[in-house]
């Protein structure tokens, strides 16, 4: 009995011991690990404290932390559906409407040129009108009520444009992801107009949300006592159309209020927006003279040949070296109670500039 | 019976809060004890390879360099301008691409408060650029500046230059190496410019001594006859990084080809001209109106287009070091420094 005793109570207590040795190296194990990674949370959180993110993108980045810039951009393409109508015209089909189909437009998730004859180069729409200024507003409404008809449920924007704009589609994806499609809202650059909401300059481009689509065919195209065919500039009548079936004029100026719908081209109002200019009475908002351009710039008009050239040089290809850049994160998507206080306080603006 | 069963349960009861109280103090123990390894670890192994206080230098400013070469590559920029474009075209340099050289001189024939860096030359007021007007550039920067600087890029106010790329496109050779890049004298080192203005300008064997005549071909003559050598301006994939002819420029003086014009002649491998012939580290373009010189600032340094690649930069290693020492053991007085035909 002694002896069998003995050798169990040996091997017990072994046992015991062998399992309190592995519980302890286990927690010691747990603990460092726990401890490298506290004390890299705690550097981290340092770090962004120095970050120059504001909260939502850091959320987002936090949130995602493992995507570069360059995969969000792929990813946003997808997420943002933007279909493009630019017009254009048969004497333009082997020049300017050509190069936007080359470059920005190649980057459209649908490019629809509008045009009096076809092509076979070109995707065209054919609308049957002359080319006259006096005839823009009815091709683009023409242009709109196909795109309803056909397109409407395929992507989320729709963006109008001329084949002397030039478009920075990464820049407007990025700019169009935190806003809902579904809220009757458009952007662009804003002018000033005899009513009260503006319209978005026609040459600078601008881009209707699904519902303002919905909207402008479903209430204004159809009607015959609102948004009347008649001969004045298109976007001014496109805009009063608009304003009359309840779509918000969005704002696009960046957070050091430089407007990123540019209804000229850099290279003649660089170094600032003169005073006195013809531009600077037009802007709904007032420019910002200190400076010309926003860093995150939507789009440009009247861009010459050779310019579609260098905006695609210096923004795809030229690099600087040795110069960093700090990937950027998407910004939050809105809610439905964020996206409605956003709309609320657009149409609540006025103008401010007097000139 | 029961006795010892009694004792065996009262032993084994007796046992067991002796072997539990210790294991549950202990793991407590060990988990702190690891964490205070783990902090160790972290702070002593993974943040110096990390390098957090870059990294945060990096994040604070969107434009500072991550790989910054201003210091390490000295570069003088000499500008040629004359009195009306004071205001306009050099102006514009002032403001951009001008202040990121080491040191900015603007050559004109009238001094000016206004334009930071002016020297006035005895030169006529209605040219931008000759070839006396360089000749005595030159002197001047050999007499006055030729210890400020390692590399000496010549320009014209309606040039702009990625200084950024200029020094990583001369990074790989030394300075005491007689060479220069790009329309000749563009970019001279400052053994070039030493050797240039100490043997070749006063010698009238080896350099023209008439002030009248194109500045080009004469300084190329020049730089040639005191054996400085011709360095290569295109990057790997047969790019030019300098010498950007900006398109409508091109597209009015250069539209044809013709043996005449000295474009055709400077461009030795006569390839097509347009961006896909430019290369992505772009080093100077040319003929750029002050307007577009304020706005190529902002599509270079402002502008930016979501989703671009980051890439990793490196820098290239360093040309020839046994040949360097060689060039180190004789005088740069002789003649027979560097063959004509030295191959790099």
């Amino acid at each position: 009995m002694g002896s069998l005793f003995s050798p169990k109570k040996i091997l017990q207590s072994q046992y015991t011991m062998i399992l309190v040795m592995i519980r302890n190296i286990i927690f010691l194990v747990l603990g460092i690990m726990l401890g490298i990674r506290l004390t890299d949370f705690i550097g981290y959180l340092k770090l962004w404290r120095n970050n120059d993110l504001r909260a939502s993108e850091k959320a987002a980045l936090l949130k995602y932390p493992v995507a570069s810039e360059e995969h969000l951009a792929t990813w946003l393409r997808r997420e943002v559906r933007i279909l493009c109508l630019v017009l254009t015209m048969p004497s333009s089909h082997a020049t300017k409407a050509a190069l936007v189909n080359r470059t920005w437009g190649a980057r459209c998730n649908k490019l629809i040129f509008m045009s009096s004859q076809t092509d076979s180069n070109l995707n065209i729409l054919q609308i049957n009108k002359s080319e006259s200024r006096k005839n823009l507003y009815a091709k683009v409404r023409t242009g709109m009520a196909y795109v309803h008809k056909h397109y409407l449920n395929e992507y989320d924007w729709f963006l109008k444009a001329d084949d002397d704009t030039y478009i920075v589609m990464e820049n407007l994806r990025l700019f169009l992801y935190p806003y809902d499609p579904e809220s009757s809202v458009y952007f662009g650059c804003r002018f000033k107009a005899y009513f009260s909401q503006g319209y978005m300059s026609g040459g600078g481009g601008y881009v209707l949300s699904r519902d303002a689509l919905r909207r402008l065919n479903l209430f204004a195209l159809n009607s015959t006592t609102i948004c009347k065919l008649n001969g004045e500039s298109e976007d001014v009548q496109i805009g009063h159309c608009l304003q009359d079936v309840g779509v918000i004029a969005g704002d696009t100026r960046d957070f050091q209020g430089h407007h990123r719908f540019l209804p000229v081209n850099p290279f003649t109002v660089f170094p600032t927006i003169l005073s006195n200019s013809w531009l600077e009475g037009y802007f709904f908002h007032k420019p910002n003279k200190s400076d010309c351009c926003a860093a995150s710039a939507i789009s440009f008009h009247y861009v010459k040949d050779f310019e579609f050239e260098l905006f695609e040089f210096f923004l795809y290809y030229m690099r600087v070296f040795g110069l960093h850049r700090t990937p950027r994160a998407l910004p939050s998507r809105l809610g439905f109670r964020q996206m409605n206080e956003r709309l609320q306080h657009w149409s609540q603006q006025v103008t401010d500039n007097k000139n | 019976m029961e006795r010892k069963e009694c004792v065996f349960l009262d032993r084994s009861n007796h046992s067991q809060p002796n072997t539990t109280s210790p294991s549950t103090a202990r793991p407590v123990l060990f988990l702190l004890l690891g964490i205070g390894i783990g902090y160790l670890i972290t702070k002593v192994l993974v943040w110096p390879i990390m390098d957090l206080k870059s990294h945060t230098n990096r994040t604070g400013a969107s434009t500072s360099l991550d790989i910054d070469l201003t210091d390490e590559v000295r570069v003088l920029c000499y500008v040629y301008t004359k009195p009306i474009n004071h205001k306009t075209q050099a102006q514009a340099v002032l403001e951009t691409w001008g202040r990121r050289c080491n040191k900015l001189i603007f050559f004109s024939s009238r001094s000016d408060l206004n334009l930071t860096g002016s020297v006035e030359l005895p030169v006529s007021p209605y040219f931008r650029e000759s070839w006396l007007k360089t000749k005595m550039a030159l002197k001047y920067l050999h007499d006055h500046h030729l210890n400020d600087a390692d590399w000496f890029l010549e320009a014209d106010d309606e040039t702009y230059v990625v200084m950024e790329n200029l020094r990583y496109m001369v990074y790989p050779y030394s300075p005491q190496l007689a060479i220069y890049f790009g329309s000749p004298g563009t970019v001279m080192s400052r053994a070039a410019l030493r050797r240039l203005v100490e043997l070749s300008l006063p010698n009238p064997s080896k350099c023209e001594q008439k002030n009248a005549g194109p500045t080009a071909e004469k300084l190329r003559e020049c730089l040639e006859n005191v054996n400085v050598l011709a360095g290569n301006t295109y990057d790997s994939e047969g790019r030019r990084r300098m010498y950007l002819i900006e398109p409508q420029a091109r597209s009015n003086l250069f539209l044809h080809y013709d043996s005449n014009i000295w474009f055709w002649k400077f461009l030795a491998y006569r390839t097509q001209d347009g961006i896909f012939a430019w290369s992505n580290y772009a080093v100077s373009f040319h003929y750029v109106q002050h307007r577009y010189i304020h706005c190529f600032e902002y599509m270079i340094y402002r502008l930016r287009t979501f989703g671009r690649k980051q890439i990793v930069e490196s820098l290239p290693p360093k040309y020839n070091p046994a040949a360097e020492k060689d060039q180190g053991a004789p005088r740069i007085g002789s003649d027979q420094d560097v063959p004509a035909d030295y191959e790099y």
